[in-house]
Formats: structure tokens, C-alpha cells, sequence
């Protein structure tokens, strides 16, 4: 187990709503979706809304190994930027979804966000909402502008202090725990 | 079927490429996958060799099929919903088919949406079958820069055949 970096941790802080188009979004993905890094990610590890994502402007991509004293040591890390979650899927044919990420802190993990959708304002599950054949191509489509942080099993050093921007900066190698 | 590549060279071979007179047996080298090469012995006293094609290890898919439920407690695998008993059936079926007809998947993984699913690839295509966990089956085609394309395939042997057609006209030819 890791231990948490202090400024991982929301120390009082109030949520910051204002998110850049360039900012990315980091997710873990599981051993059970992806374990052999020798094979392409692939559209079965690329969930859809709501997702729970790790800021770059306030966390480093292999701090989303670290959940709640947990630490998914060998996970992969991947993430995209707020401006690439692909909408235009359903402009024909089905109701104009939009989709919002919101800040939503935790007290050990202040770069904790969400990527929600809705339906003409509505909150709404995706899964439920859309037919099988869609949000599956929709898939796709998001997997076409993720970025890997970190693969499988590739080790990492866990920073301690925060980015100074929300540009993700080159992860500091070492041996998964 | 997966590329192999096939070194073959004749027995005392030299470094230069000559060929020692009167030699007529030859190494095999594999170089990539696996495959059954067979030899026998020809009834005028020489060898005949059958490459038989690719071998699979089939089991290793099944194998893996069958740890889709029974891995890890929800803590370590994630939110993500298991595959259920209609998925997994029904996916243990295309796997048979996909056995019968010798086309192996480059890969068998559970969905994170609930589900199992099977990729197939080939030089920068890639064919993707998602069966999930409301029994629904759909395949992806996808070439990395041109629209998707995803259609539905019925879970049945026909639908298997009108799925693969269209798998091996998109990959392999």
C-alpha cells in the first residue's frame, strides 16, 4: 500500500469548477480489462459516462492508482482532455446529449471529477439511455483520442507535490509495489 | 488466422547460399507462431512435409472464459459489472464456432460495461464482437480513422457465418 501524497489529499479546499479544454482526465483500468501491456488497449476497457476521473490540474496520472488506501499498484493509467469526450454520435436520430465534468473532491483525493451526461438537463445513465449499437461505437470513438499514462504493470514513482499546470509532465519511472 | 513466418532453408546450407550437391532435406525454421508441420515417409523411401497451418491452444480462450466470474472480489476488479450467465454462454458458443472454423481471436476480455468481448486484428483493422450482459451481440469494424461501423449479429450459427463473411472480407482480404 502507498501512502497517500499530501497534496493529493483536499485539505480543506473548495471545488474548482473551471475546467480547459486541454485539461486531461485520467482513469485507471483494471487488470481484468487490460493486463498484458503488449496488447492495444482495446474499446472493452472504455466505459462510458458517468465516469469517475483524476484531474491533471491538480493530480499526476499514476496517482489514480491510489484510492482510498487502496493502491492498484499495477494498473494502467490512462486519460484524455475534457475537449475530446465525442457528443456528435447522436445528433441524428436521438436526443442531443451534452456532457459535463464536475469537480467533486474527496477528502483524500481533491482531483476526484466525473464526466456525467445528460438529456436536456437531465442527469442520465448512457448505458440505459442509449441503444447497445451506439454507445459502443461511441466508444470507439473516445478510445481513438486516449492517451496511456502508464500501461500495465509499468512501474512508476508516486509524486508527492502537486503539477504546476494542468499539462501532464513525464512520469518519474520505478518499480511497482 | 494469425501470421507465421516461415524460414526454410536446405540442410548444409552454407553461409554463402550454396547448396551441397545431392542434399534434398531442409531445416525448418519457425519464426513467428506456431504451426504442425508433419513428415512422413513416402513409399518410394523419401519424406513428404505437410504444414498443416497454424496450431491454436484453444484452451488457453476457454480458460480464460471461465474466469470471468469467478476472478476478483469488485474491490480489485473495478465498478465494473461481471459478465452474467447469458453473456458467457453465449460467448462459449461464438467460441466454439470460432474453434470449428479455425479463427482464432487475437484477444477474450470482459467489458466494462458488462459483458464479454472478442477482438480480431490485422494491420491496422480490427474487428470487435461484444456480447453483453442483455444478450445482445455486436460487432465492431473499425480501421483507427474512418467512421465505425457496428451492426448486430444474431447469437445463432447463421448469424456466426454472416459475422464471419464480413470479419474476414474486412480483415484478410
Amino acid at each position: 500500500m502507498s501512502r497517500i501524497p499530501p497534496a493529493m489529499k483536499r485539505s480543506g479546499r473548495e471545488p474548482n469548477p473551471l475546467f480547459p479544454r486541454d485539461e486531461y482526465l485520467f482513469r485507471r483500468v483494471p487488470l481484468d480489462l487490460w493486463d498484458d501491456p503488449g496488447d492495444p488497449l482495446e474499446v472493452n476497457a472504455i466505459e462510458l459516462p458517468d465516469m469517475f476521473v483524476g484531474r491533471s490540474r491538480f493530480g499526476h496520472p499514476e496517482w489514480l492508482r491510489i484510492h482510498e488506501g487502496t493502491y492498484f499498484a499495477v494498473w494502467a493509467v490512462i486519460g484524455f482532455q475534457v475537449g475530446d469526450v465525442p457528443p456528435e454520435q447522436w445528433k441524428d436520430g436521438y436526443p442531443q446529449f451534452t456532457f459535463n465534468t464536475i469537480h467533486t473532491p474527496e477528502e483524500l483525493n481533491y482531483p476526484h471529477s466525473e464526466v456525467q451526461a445528460f438529456d436536456g438537463g437531465k442527469h442520465i445513465d448512457l448505458l440505459d439511455a442509449l441503444p447497445d449499437d451506439v454507445h459502443l461505437k461511441w466508444r470507439e470513438l473516445l478510445l481513438r483520442r486516449v492517451t496511456i499514462f502508464l500501461r500495465p504493470h509499468q512501474g512508476a514513482t508516486i509524486r508527492q507535490t502537486a503539477p504546476a499546470t494542468h499539462h501532464p509532465e513525464p512520469i518519474p519511472p520505478g518499480e511497482p509495489e | 488466422m494469425p501470421d507465421v513466418e516461415f524460414q526454410v532453408r536446405p540442410l548444409g546450407e552454407s553461409t554463402c547460399g550454396q547448396r551441397r550437391p545431392g542434399n534434398s532435406s531442409y531445416h525448418i525454421t519457425l519464426v513467428k507462431g506456431d504451426a504442425l508441420v508433419v513428415i512422413r515417409k513416402t513409399s518410394t523411401g523419401g519424406s513428404q512435409v505437410t504444414f498443416s497451418g497454424p496450431t491454436v491452444n484453444w484452451k488457453k480462450y476457454y480458460d480464460r472464459l471461465r474466469t470471468f466470474r469467478t476472478s476478483e472480489a469488485d474491490g480489485d476488479r473495478g465498478r465494473f459489472p461481471a459478465p452474467n450467465a447469458s453473456a458467457i454462454v453465449l460467448a462459449h458458443s461464438f467460441l466454439q464456432y470460432l474453434q470449428g472454423a479455425n479463427y482464432p481471436p487475437a484477444q477474450v476480455m470482459p467489458s466494462v460495461v458488462g459483458g464479454v468481448g472478442f477482438a480480431f486484428r490485422r494491420s491496422g483493422r480490427k474487428v470487435y464482437v461484444e456480447f453483453n450482459n442483455k444478450a445482445a451481440v455486436h460487432a465492431l469494424f473499425s480501421d483507427g480513422v474512418s467512421d465505425p461501423v457496428v451492426q448486430r449479429v444474431r447469437p445463432e450459427e447463421a448469424g456466426y457465418q454472416q459475422w464471419m463473411a464480413k470479419a474476414k472480407a474486412y480483415l484478410d482480404e
